[in-house]
């Protein structure tokens, strides 16, 4: 078999156990479906504002009121990807290292390319999947329109799938071992999520500083920026990827520097 | 050609000295065991001839090349049954073996090797569900799908029911029928005995004995003579009286042991004696491993 086709064989086979495995599912799943349905119900008609600051009488300030839901459907989509690609692939392969499963297939002829080719694309068809479902809930239950900007979308979708694919790699070198996966990587990400704006706008320029220095900002941006969240674009914004890119090369650098295969022995 | 080459092999980790100066080679077609103490080494050893660890000094070659660099075409022509490695475990058997399966040039029907290791019955059952026997005998079929020259054992019995060892015994002697080499680390003896060619004996990182198994047994040319103790007599002195291992049991060795066996049923069979559990044993290459790998 050539490797393009064993490399099409792991997806399948990658899809196979994703899809059998609750615990992956859920979290990919459940998470970004289940805040969109309550904090989608919670504050529907509300206003969110984009890329201004509320003023002294809570006035957006610099940027535009938008219906929350066509803010928040977005932000839950970019949720979506980081967990069907970061903390999946984080979680799922601390625990193949830590039961050998990673040196077992570096036993065998298969290339490394169609191993990470495999699970990459297989995160990748979950992230696809998990924004079309928060889309189609989104426009169902709340009114949300459809993304605008279609090309954009699938492009920052998958952009931003690959780059969080590679730092859920990259963060496994931080995990000593499976168990401590959750809080690791939940740690690594939950309270940047928060700062980067993903439920409601804020008003601290400290913490959206900080935030911007990580790529689930960015990435949140390219969503709503796709998904026509942000009234005067044309849906492509090149800084966010910009900024996605620069993260995945590196992160890619990192990785393949101080990637493990095995569990460290205790 | 020998299929392994190991010359003056070293790996330290750290301070430890892993594997100190280890020599030995393994002809095609041989089963060769590699039988040690637990951190004897046996395991660095192999994983040095896999590819896993890199050597600090020494030579190495399996099947002509060396593994540190040969890469994926060494990979294609080598099968492995590592210690701990799971597998995919929402998979079922067949979909594992056929995944593994297009991994390789010239692969078995996957159908043959299932069979093989006697997962038949569970070819439709994912991973997770199979119990640990059934686990390892799926890491045997992983090893053998490629159609491997070379075949890497490390322990593969180990947890095994008599019977399911039994029937991997089994497996391996087909396998060497077939014409593989295969490299197996074991604790048991007995299973060193059954299998291997040769045998290697390593202990703290160093080589103690190499032979065929008969002649490591040969190395102890003391004869075991016991039984019962009858009641009332003075039993003649035949050989070194060493302990008898339970009441009432008699033990002599000694390195001529017709002239002793004579003597003794001579005086038995004057005396009208019938000795009850009357045993003649040569030292089982557990007793000599014992005896080479004891702490020094």
């Amino acid at each position: 078999m050539s490797d393009a086709t064993i490399a099409l064989a792991q997806v399948r086979a990658e899809q196979r156990s994703f899809w059998r495995n609750p615990a992956a599912a859920f979290f990919g799943f459940g998470f970004p479906i289940m805040f969109l349905l309550i904090f989608g119900t919670i504050f529907k008609g509300d206003k969110a504002c984009i890329d201004g600051s509320y003023g002294a009488q809570g006035q957006c300030v610099g940027g535009a009121l938008v219906p929350y839901n066509t803010f928040f459907v977005p932000a839950m989509a970019a949720w979506g990807v980081i967990t069907s690609c970061f903390v999946n692939l984080a979680a799922t392969i601390s625990i193949r290292r830590d039961s050998g499963l990673l040196k077992r297939l570096r036993g065998t002829p298969l290339s490394l390319p169609a191993f990470v080719v495999g699970i990459v694309g297989s995160a990748l068809i979950a992230a696809l999947i998990v924004v079309a479902l928060t889309a189609i809930v989104g426009h169902i239950f709340y009114g949300a329109p459809w993304p605008v900007h279609w090309l954009p979308a699938v492009a920052s979708v998958l952009l931003g799938g690959v780059v969080f694919c590679v730092l859920g790699l990259l963060i496994t070198v931080l995990i000593p071992n499976a168990d401590a996966a959750p809080a690791v990587v939940n740690f690594s990400y939950l309270p940047i999520l928060f700062i980067s704006g993903f439920f409601f706008s804020f008003n601290n320029t400290v913490l959206q500083d900080i935030a911007k220095v990580f790529p689930v900002y960015w990435f949140k941006e390219a969503m709503l920026t796709a998904f026509g969240a942000k009234p005067s674009s044309s849906g492509w914004n090149g800084q966010d990827l910009l900024v996605l890119l620069i993260w995945g090369v590196v992160g890619l650098a990192v990785t393949l520097r101080f990637f493990r295969w095995e569990s460290r022995r205790v | 050609m020998a299929a392994i080459v190991v010359e003056e092999l070293r790996k330290s980790y750290g301070s430890l000295h892993a594997v100190r100066g280890v020599s030995f080679s393994v002809e095609p077609g041989e089963v060769f065991g590699l039988l040690g103490p637990n951190g004897a080494g046996k395991t660095t050893i192999v994983e040095i001839l896999e590819g896993y660890r890199h050597r600090d000094a020494g030579r190495v070659e399996v099947l002509g090349a060396d593994p540190a660099t040969a890469g994926r075409d060494l990979r294609r022509r080598v099968g492995m049954v590592l210690q701990e490695c799971a597998v995919e475990p929402y998979l079922t058997v067949r979909e594992v073996v056929d995944l593994h399966r297009g991994y390789y040039p010239k692969p078995l029907p996957t159908d043959d090797v299932v069979e093989l290791v006697g997962l038949e019955e569970k070819a439709g059952v994912r991973v997770k569900k199979l119990s640990g026997g059934q686990q390892r005998r799926l890491d045997l079929a992983l090893a053998l799908i490629g159609d491997p020259e070379l075949v890497f054992l490390d322990e593969p019995t180990t947890g095994f029911d008599p019977s399911a060892r039994r029937n991997a015994w089994e497996i391996v002697r087909g396998m060497r029928k077939l014409g593989k080499t295969i490299l197996l680390t074991t604790h048991y003896m007995d299973e060193a005995q059954n299998l291997t060619d040769r045998v290697c004996v390593v202990s703290a990182g160093e080589v103690v004995r190499i032979g065929t198994p008969g002649s490591l047994r040969a190395e102890r040319a003391e004869t075991r003579i016991q039984f019962i103790r009858p009641d009332g007599v003075t039993v003649p002195k035949v050989g070194e009286v060493v302990p008898g291992g339970e009441d009432g049991l008699i033990a002599m060795i000694t390195e001529t042991p017709t002239k002793a066996l004579h003597e003794l049923t001579e005086w038995a069979v004057a005396r009208g004696i019938e000795l009850q559990r009357l045993e003649v044993t040569q030292p089982s290459l557990e007793d000599v491993y014992l005896e080479l790998t004891r702490d020094e």
